[in-house]
């Protein structure tokens, strides 16, 4: 008798925690590119709960969510947006508006706040970050799985000799230690030369020293223009000089690819790998 | 030998020292022989844009310091003409809107990505700013011979410039990497400038100095007023309108190619005035090798120390408490 | 040398015209000496201003050696013409030998470069004036009286030879204008016109050959007919009488 009713008192329980998602779940919003990427790809249970996302998300330079949502659904701009939305949770970043964050916060409205940027390993922490918040744990694991199974694959495609240099260089900006570039980088079998000279994060450096670290390749940003791109900084002065732009070393990648956080990073893996010529198609 | 004659002779070795010094120093590990051995290939047209050494030292190097020479003697010089035209000692090149004319074309070009066309476009872009907040201004000089007008035309224009740049700034402001290129262009930056850049901003600025020259005899006549100066057999309406030319096209060759800098235009001739009095003959040439020589001196030293730091940075950084120093030093009472 | 014909000077005052100068026919020629007088802001300053060839005159014509005013090249209009005005400050804190030199700038090149003689004219247009051991002073460490002669060296230094002066004493302590005043008469003695706008009319009488007398009406004559009391009565709007005055030599 006793089994029977402990039995039931589990049963219900777990059935309880199943069927109710935790308080503060239903209507979720996103700020973030990266938040309304991995909210799609957290599967159909989440899709419904989802009443906005960022206003960047249909924006092809900077989004891997283009056309995922429909475009009935909101996408609201500044704290009085959200709130008129009737949210349980607002993802932000460190970077959304502070004065959004800090109205979204007077008014009660609860936040996720992802904070660092720097690699595979935060995107798998801000995977389960925001599973955890929606409560569903396993696709968040599934998700990560996801990737980790891709990466895996990529890495044993790209694996060998030699390991060729690359600097990822945005007019100045490069992509030092620590950053998700330079984990794409060594996923795709290159060594990011800006870490090899003791350069930690994102700093800014003269094209002199582009020129004296005369890398073996060169990851720059394009748009819709990336041939005309790559042969127009292979054509620099200075920059003509390096070994990139001899041995056509100079690679473009699409905006949204490069700076993404998401995902998106296998394809810079992908694409920076095939650029090896004993890797390209 | 005069004073100005004697300082002219100071800066040219000043600035030919440190210019050998700039071409010296940089990343590259580069020994004399290698630096010297690219600038005799360069010079006779035998250098290899391939080549590692030859690159750094004859593409990047040596362009740089003399389009850095080119600017600093443009901003200067501008500034001396500007304070003889308008007889004010405060005042600044900027003050004609010239450079903000500039600035705002060139970010309206970065907003429509134009700029991804090449390198020559900012500048091309920032050039026909410049070219047009001119025309606008001549247009009104030609209507007044009053020179007060003709300053609250340039501030008017420049704050209309402004005003219109900030709000292309606010309506992209979700476009995070727009804001980082245009606020790097508005600091100013000699990085990368090479002998394009070069010879784009030697001819416009070639023809302010040799301008501003040939106003130099008016510009003194206007020390005692508009009235004394027609008495002198010098039209105020037309050393106002050459004048305003000039100083369009140092500031603005300057600021095509370069960026906003600022202070320069407003500390360098005010010394020098200072100093050596206010005959323009040799007031323009000294600012111009006074500026030439500051802003080399700085470029190198954030090249160097820093390699980030943009050097409009530096000279509003160093400017403004060298030009509360100066107002200062000034203040101080005279014996009798 | 210059002519005046028929000429009137007028402002615009609400809808109409205040005339200043009225129907004035004069000729300065060389080594004329003539002044003029009238109460404060009669005209005086507008009439030299006009025979500087600074404004047009409303009605009437200004020539210069037969040729409109308006037509001369102002550069080599300023080689025969120096002007002095009643006030003018530099806008910088120059030296006074600067300032003198600014009178050579109709002689100068486009840069400004003085030759021998440009020096020696200034140097010379300092030393008559007795301002050389004022040269390299600064121009706010001079006293309104040196500034004042400061300023008309710079007009001898041009070596024109119409000189048109605006109260060119009225700073200046009684030696120092006897000075000034001998110095201008010489160069009438030589050749030079000079015209002058003063308040004094003792200056008027002792060194003026031809008055204009500019208020309710122009009228222009030799000095001891112009300088009597009724005149003088009428146009300054006070008695006047004839009586015995200290005398400077």
């Amino acid at each position: 008798m006793i089994r029977v009713v402990l039995g039931t008192l589990l049963f219900t329980i777990a059935c309880g925690r199943d069927a109710m998602p935790r308080t503060g779940t239903a209507r979720i919003v996103s700020q973030v590119v990266f938040a309304d990427e991995e909210l799609w790809h957290l599967g159909p249970e989440v899709h419904p709960r989802v009443v906005g996302v960022s206003p960047m998300a249909d924006d092809a330079r900077y989004s891997d969510a283009v056309g995922l949502w429909a475009s009935s659904l909101a996408r609201p701009v500044g704290a009085e947006a959200i709130a008129a939305l009737t949210p349980d949770l607002v993802i932000t970043a460190e970077f959304t508006a502070a004065e959004t964050r800090a109205a979204l916060q007077q008014i009660g409205i609860r936040t996720l706040e992802l904070a660092g940027w720097n690699g595979f390993d935060d995107y798998r922490r801000h995977v389960g970050e925001i599973a955890d918040a929606l409560d569903v744990e396993a696709a968040g694991t599934r998700s990560v799985a996801e990737f980790d199974a891709e990466l895996a694959r990529l890495r044993e495609r790209f694996a060998g000799e030699p390991h060729p240099g690359v600097v990822s260089w945005q007019e100045g900006a490069v992509a030092g230690a620590g950053t998700s570039f330079a984990d794409a980088a060594a996923a795709a079998g290159f060594v990011d030369v800006a870490a090899s000279n003791g350069i930690v994060g994102h700093t800014t450096i003269g094209v002199e020293t582009l020129v004296a670290w005369d890398p073996e390749y060169i990851v720059v940003s394009c748009e819709d223009d990336c041939t005309a791109r790559e042969r127009e900084i292979a054509a620099r002065p200075g920059i003509a000089a390096t070994r990139a732009a001899k041995q056509g070393g100079i690679v473009a990648i699409q905006a949204h690819h490069l700076y993404s956080v998401g995902a998106g990073m296998l394809e810079v893996v992908r694409q920076l790998g095939a650029r090896r010529p004993e890797h390209s198609p | 030998m005069s004073p100005a004659r004697r300082l002219g002779v100071v800066l040219t070795i000043v600035a030919a020292l440190l210019g050998i010094v700039a071409i010296g120093v940089g990343p590259g590990d580069l020994d004399v022989s290698k630096i010297l051995g690219a600038i005799g290939r360069g010079l006779v047209g035998r250098d290899d844009p391939s080549d590692l050494g030859d690159a750094l030292v004859w593409w990047l190097r040596v362009p740089r310091v003399l389009v850095v020479l080119l600017v600093g003697a443009a901003l200067a010089g501008g500034g001396a003409v500007t304070q003889g035209l308008f007889r004010n000692p405060l005042a600044d090149p900027s003050v004609l809107g010239i450079s903000l004319g500039a600035a705002f074309v060139a970010v309206l070009g970065l907003l429509m990505g134009l700029d991804r066309a090449g390198i020559w476009v900012t500048p091309v872009l920032a050039a026909t700013g410049a070219a047009l907040a001119l025309a606008i201004l001549l247009a009104l000089a030609s209507r007044t011979s009053d020179t007060t007008t003709l300053l609250l035309a340039g501030v008017a224009l420049g704050a209309t410039c402004g005003a219109a740049t900030t709000c292309v700034l606010a309506l992209a402001g979700d476009r995070y990497d727009l804001g980082i290129r245009v606020m790097r262009w508005l600091m100013g930056s000699f990085e990368g400038r090479s002998w394009g850049h070069f010879i784009g901003a030697a001819i416009p600025i070639g023809l302010g100095l040799v301008l501003a020259m040939s106003q130099a005899r008016d510009l003194d006549a206007l020390a005692l007023g508009d009235d004394v100066a027609a008495s002198l057999g010098a039209s105020p309406r037309r050393v106002g309108r050459r004048a305003v030319t000039s100083v369009a096209l140092l500031v603005g060759g300057a600021t095509a190619v370069a960026g906003v800098l600022g202070f320069l235009g407003l500390v360098v001739p005010h010394v020098v005035r200072w100093r050596l009095g206010g005959a323009h003959r040799s007031l323009i040439p000294i600012s111009a090798l006074g500026g030439a020589v500051i802003l080399l001196a700085v470029d190198t030293w954030t090249r160097v120390a820093t390699e980030a730091l943009p050097p409009g940075v530096i000279t509003s950084l160093l400017g403004a408490p060298a030009f509360l120093w100066i107002l200062l030093a000034q203040a101080r009472p005279r014996s009798q | 040398m210059i002519r005046v014909t028929d000429c009137a000077l007028g402002v615009p005052r609400g809808h109409g015209t205040r005339w200043l100068v009225q129907g004035l026919a004069v000729d300065i020629d060389a080594g004329a000496r003539v002044a003029v007088i009238g109460p404060s802001g009669a005209g005086k300053t507008t009439l030299l201003r006009a025979l500087a060839g600074l404004v047009a005159p409303t009605k009437g014509t200004i020539t210069l050696d037969d040729r409109p005013m308006i037509d001369w090249d102002p550069r080599l209009r300023a080689r025969r013409i120096a002007w002095l005005p009643q006030r003018a400050e530099p806008w910088s804190d120059v030296i006074a030998e600067d300032i003198v030199a600014l009178g050579r700038t109709p002689h100068l090149g486009a840069l400004a470069r003085p030759s021998d003689a440009d020096r020696a004219a200034t140097r010379d247009a300092l030393a008559r004036v007795a301002v050389e051991d004022l040269a390299t002073r600064k121009w706010s460490t001079l006293s309104g009286g040196e500034r004042q002669r400061v300023m008309i060296a710079r007009m001898l230094a041009s070596d024109a030879r119409i000189l048109l002066l605006d109260e060119p004493t009225s700073a200046l302590d009684v030696g120092h204008a006897m000075r000034v005043m001998q110095c201008c008469d010489a160069l009438a003695t030589a050749g030079t016109a000079i015209v002058f706008a003063t308040h004094e009319l003792e200056l008027a009488r002792r060194w003026a050959d031809r008055v204009i007398c500019i208020g309710e009406t122009t009228a222009v004559g030799p000095t001891e007919q112009m300088l009597v009391p009724e005149r003088m009565s009428a146009l300054f709007g006070v008695q006047a009488r004839w009586g015995r005055s200290m005398i400077f030599e």
